[in-house]
């Protein structure tokens, strides 16, 4: 039996017209709609395939805005138990961290896992943090997880960049940053999710948590990354696209 | 209060110095001749002799070495709290480190430790009197953002892979310190039982001069052969982003970027890639980068010497033809 947490976010997928919303510290852009960070989902996906292994419980938890309910519906779909919505919209990661270890204190687990990075901040921070605040033990970039039954600790792989890696034991509780590779992704058919939305969600805010977040940094300014070097684009049909390619490429060095 | 000195974290990754060392300590030397303090280099590691002159050329004040065996592979419980009795005691106004895994685990768990604001994944940082701002990236790297930090010092920093310039060497020989280390092995919650390293004999794209690098755009397992057609008649070798070998359709040895391989080929040509700042840590030293996506704003194009917007299912064989062709052609004048 293992009851595990899963720390969700839910992101845009594709941006346009992006610009900061003046006069608050938030990003304005167009959007298809929000979806579950991909990097979280490998993290539901290694909880379901620890609860088939083990038995146990697992709940999503997410802070966000009401749009963001429909990655947890994502997520019980898939094979969560429950799912908690921390009602705020807090763009400066120390702040989310904050929110989510106060909303965790009280909760009852073996693991905690998160995905390693989210796609529309990119700060890598939250889950780490969150793990200090705890005061458990913690590892970033988990590719592979498993445990003995009775055993009082995991025994993870965990990557170090540059195609190494270490294998190591952690005693739990203890948090994992999850990275993709171990598990893949399942398909999760529409009618399943349209199935979850008739679950509860628990909504908590920061009144409930005791909490006023004062954000610690000011977004002044959002554009284009300036290309490292100018790009020179090459225009026409394929067959003269290559032929222009191999030339260039033959030449300039 | 007097100005508290500036502290880098150099990441030491199988007994070599990481090169994002070079960078946090040109950009630590600036911070600290504005703020008029000491630059402080911090080595963890339990054999370090070789790397302490080249922490001093790049413009170290002090190299403080913690020297321990149990310290010799990583661990990050150890490393953790014997840099925060570090912090602790130097009280830095800045740490500096990178954003590779090891910033990423490192960084946030050391800030909350000291309780430092902590900003991450960052390109570039200017202070201006007492004001800091960074610029980072965001939405996959699609766009970057201005940031100006409103809480006080101390922070902890993490610079991209590649985003800060190396520094001219100095002549200075920097004063170097033992740190007292101990570490009680039984009580920490982590142990390392191994270190996984790639297969010897593995494919090494590191050593080829071209790489033809083939990215989620490929759509299925499939169409690999188009890629590695292309790779073949060029002379090259294929590699691959992260989703790629994460689907098993190539070996992770043909993997770029910061979880991969950092390979710096004469010609890197990247087919429906996008461009994650993680994929390109891995290969933006390359002479020449030519990339073929149909996303115009991908953020590939940004570091990009060659592009092309367009269909690679288009593009490639078109281009595997005429190589093969002028290949054959240099073949027959040779």
């Amino acid at each position: 039996m293992l009851k595990i947490i899963v720390c969700i976010k839910a992101v845009p997928e594709y941006v346009d017209r992006v610009s900061v919303l003046q006069g608050q510290n938030k990003v304005k852009y167009e959007t298809t709609g929000l979806y579950m960070n991909e990097s979280d989902e490998y993290a539901v996906e290694q909880a379901v395939a620890l609860k088939k292994q083990h038995g146990g419980e697992i709940t999503l938890i997410t802070m966000g805005p009401l749009a963001s309910q429909d990655s947890l519906y994502k997520g019980l779909a898939q094979g969560a138990d429950k799912a908690i919505r921390i009602d705020a919209d807090i763009l400066d990661p120390n702040g989310i961290s904050e929110v989510l270890a106060a909303a965790l204190k009280g909760m009852e687990y073996d693991l905690i896992l998160t995905g390693v990075e989210s796609r529309d901040n990119m700060a890598s921070q939250v889950g780490i943090s969150v793990a200090v605040k705890l005061g458990i033990p913690f590892a970033y970039a988990v590719t592979q997880v498993s445990q003995r039954d009775g055993q009082k600790f995991v025994r993870i792989v965990r990557e170090l960049g540059g195609g190494i890696g270490q294998v190591m034991e952690i005693f739990v509780p203890a948090l994992l940053c999850i990275q993709s590779g171990a598990v893949s992704r399942t398909y999760t058919s529409s009618q399943k999710i349209f199935k979850a939305r008739s679950r509860p969600i628990e909504s908590i805010s920061l009144d409930d948590l005791g909490l006023c977040i004062e954000e610690g940094m000011k977004l002044v300014d959002i554009f284009l990354p300036k290309e490292k070097h100018k790009v020179e684009f090459i225009h026409g049909q394929p067959v003269e696209v290559a032929t222009k390619l191999i030339q260039k490429m033959g030449k300039e060095s | 209060m007097s100005e508290r000195d500036i502290l880098v974290l150099p990441e030491i990754r199988k007994g070599e110095l990481d090169s994002t060392a070079f960078g946090l300590l040109a950009k630590g030397r600036e911070l600290a001749d504005k703020l008029g303090v000491r630059l402080v280099a911090l080595l963890v590691r339990s054999r370090l002799d070789g790397f302490i002159q080249s922490l001093s050329h790049a413009g170290a004040n002090t190299i403080l070495v913690a020297d321990h065996l149990t310290l010799a592979d990583y661990n990050a419980e150890a490393y953790f709290d014997l840099i925060s009795k570090v912090i602790n005691d130097l009280k830095p106004s800045f740490l500096l480190l990178g954003y590779t895994y090891w910033g990423m685990e490192l960084g946030p768990a050391l800030a909350q430790r000291s309780g430092s604001y902590m900003i991450s994944n960052c390109i570039d940082l200017e202070i201006e009197g007492p004001v800091v701002r960074v610029v980072r990236p965001m939405f996959a790297g699609s766009y970057h953002a201005k940031i100006e930090l409103q809480v006080q010092r101390p922070y902890v920093v993490s610079f991209q892979k590649g985003a800060l310039p190396t520094p001219k060497g100095t002549a200075g020989a920097a004063e170097v310190m033992q740190v007292g280390v101990e570490i009680q092995a039984e009580s920490l919650r982590c142990k390392v039982v191994e270190l996984v390293e790639p297969p010897e004999g593995e494919v090494d794209i590191t050593k080829a001069e071209i790489i033809v690098a083939v990215g989620r755009g490929i759509g299925e397992e499939a169409n690999i052969p188009m890629i590695r057609e292309l790779a073949d008649a060029l002379g090259g070798s294929i590699a691959c982003s992260r989703p790629v070998s994460d689907l098993g359709w190539l070996p992770k040895a043909y993997h770029v970027g910061i979880s991969g391989k950092t390979v710096a080929p004469k010609r890197y040509i990247a087919c429906g890639i996008s461009g994650s700042g993680q994929h390109v840590a891995g290969m933006e030293a390359s002479e020449m980068i030519i990339a073929i996506n149909k996303d115009p704003k991908a953020p590939i194009f940004s570091v990009a010497h060659l592009g092309i917007v367009g269909d690679i299912f288009e593009i490639v064989p078109e281009l595997t033809r005429q190589a093969k062709v002028s290949r054959k052609m240099q073949e027959q004048l040779e």
